[in-house]
């Protein structure tokens, strides 16, 4: 069941390149306006680089969690699946794995290439990429939260940005923190750890309360 | 957390269990020929409003294998806002739906196991084929039709296009897809909101046909529509929703 429903989100992310494609985009051409904007010098960029990695990715995964759970509330299947006999928190889980997949993992895949032209030293590259693939599920899985609390608002695209930025604050400052550690010689492995706590817990817990607020969302 | 996946998985085996015992007692399930296990479906005092309209009050009702619900009225009498809360997708101010006597909320999985449900909405992937749809929809449910999803779709006369994008559809042959389904979940009890929007003739007589078959085989629908449809020779219990409250 679980591989039929996440065949079916790439299928349709497959048939719908257009849309999957726009958050990896959104990534690596807003990343490209640094240096255009502020100045192509390594010395002011490298410093900045961590974090502006970090923002960029997160707002690129905002652009496409609004349409998680919207496209299947607009056309009925919402429905269907809180018809379901089957546990909706695993649909969810599914369903948020698929998203990662197609926008997630594209975004750390640039992330490697966004740091070089930052001027993130080759040897430090893994190190943002490797925080990246811990933090951006937990963006994921705080953005399908939301996702699933706004999907019948029509104000979804104002309120879900305000309801996520306090969530996703310790995400974007150990995720930056990382790489800056590692960058100025120390280790980033508490950093990593504390990526690695907020990542297991929030796909153990968030799928859950996800499917709570779709349930009260859809039935108000 | 844990405790809340356990009892998933448990309401999951129930579910099975229920279908299972189902199967037993009835003729063993071929697919869309199968006869269905005798449920039940009831309502009690129900009470349902849409905003400061009164939708039903004391609706008590019941529905048994091989009967029809069909729930009527103008638009705007709420028949909608009424199905939804029977099948569970939204809930009542007071009262509660029984599934053979037990209240719906005590399991709503099980529950879920023994419904399906065509709304306003087709419930369709536009990007997806109607064999693909279709084959999530089996996946989903606990005990699908064993004739499978091409079948259903030759039933529903789409034979010549069930590997057609949804989205290259008319709206009627999406319609049909989403009819579809029902034969796919192969549930005893169906749901059914204006299930003859968008059909021609021809797709309103299907609707007809495969409601009779689904009560001769002993299942339950529950129909809201306005629309005229060829109810003769069924046991049907009726509701009335006029404007203000439920006969």
């Amino acid at each position: 069941m679980l591989k039929e429903l996440l065949k079916r989100e790439l299928l349709i992310a497959w048939r719908r390149p257009g849309e999957a494609l726009t958050p990896v985009a959104f990534f690596l051409v807003t990343s490209m306006l640094f240096p255009l904007g502020l100045s192509p010098s390594a010395h002011l960029l490298r410093p900045l680089a961590p974090g502006i990695i970090w923002i960029v990715a997160f707002l690129a995964g905002m652009l496409g969690l609004q349409r998680l759970f919207r496209a299947d509330y607009d056309d009925g299947t919402l429905e269907q699946l809180l018809l379901s006999p089957r546990p909706l928190t695993l649909i969810i889980l599914v369903k948020a794995v698929g998203h990662w997949l197609v926008t997630g993992l594209p975004v750390v895949i640039g992330g490697g290439v966004v740091a070089a032209m930052l001027f993130v030293p080759p040897r430090y590259i893994v190190t943002v990429v490797a925080g990246l693939l811990l933090g951006t599920p937990v963006l994921t899985m705080l953005g399908t939260m939301v996702a699933a609390l706004t999907v019948s608002l029509r104000q979804a695209a104002v309120l879900g940005p305000v309801l996520i930025l306090p969530l996703v604050t310790p995400v974007l400052i150990f995720g930056a923190h990382s790489t800056t550690l590692a960058m100025q010689g120390q280790s980033p492995a508490q950093a990593f750890e504390a990526l690695a706590a907020m990542f297991i817990l929030s796909v153990s817990l968030l799928p859950a309360a996800a499917a709570v607020a779709l349930r009260i969302s859809h039935e108000g | 957390m844990s405790g809340n996946w356990i009892r998933a998985d448990w309401d999951v085996m129930e579910a099975l269990e229920v279908v299972g015992r189902s199967q037993e007692n009835e003729a063993p399930h071929a697919g869309a020929a199968g006869r269905h296990a005798r449920v039940s479906l009831s309502l009690h005092d129900l009470e349902l409003w849409r905003g400061d309209y009164c939708v039903c009050t004391n609706l008590t009702t019941a529905v048994h294998s091989g009967q029809l619900l069909h729930l009527r009225g103008s638009n705007g009498a709420g028949k909608t806002s009424l199905i939804r809360v029977l099948a569970g997708l939204a809930l009542a101010e007071a009262g509660e739906v029984r599934l053979g006597g037990e209240p719906t909320t005590q399991s709503m999985t099980a529950y879920r196991a023994v419904i399906s449900y065509v709304g306003h909405s087709n419930g369709i992937k536009r990007e997806l084929t109607p064999v693909e749809n279709l084959r999530v929809t089996a996946r989903l449910a606990l005990n699908p039709s064993t004739s499978g999803p091409e079948s259903a779709l030759e039933r529903v006369g789409l034979a010549a296009h069930m590997n057609r994008y949804c989205g290259e559809l008319s709206a009627g042959q999406r319609r049909r897809t989403a009819l579809a389904r029902l034969l796919v979940t192969n549930a005893p009890i169906w749901f059914l909101d204006e299930p003859l929007v968008s059909l021609d003739y021809e797709g309103a007589g299907l609707v007809e046909e495969l409601i009779r078959e689904h009560l001769a085989r002993g299942g339950i629908t529950v129909l809201a529509t306005h629309q005229p449809i060829d109810l003769k020779g069924l046991e049907v219990v009726a509701v009335d929703l006029p404007q203000g409250r439920a006969q």
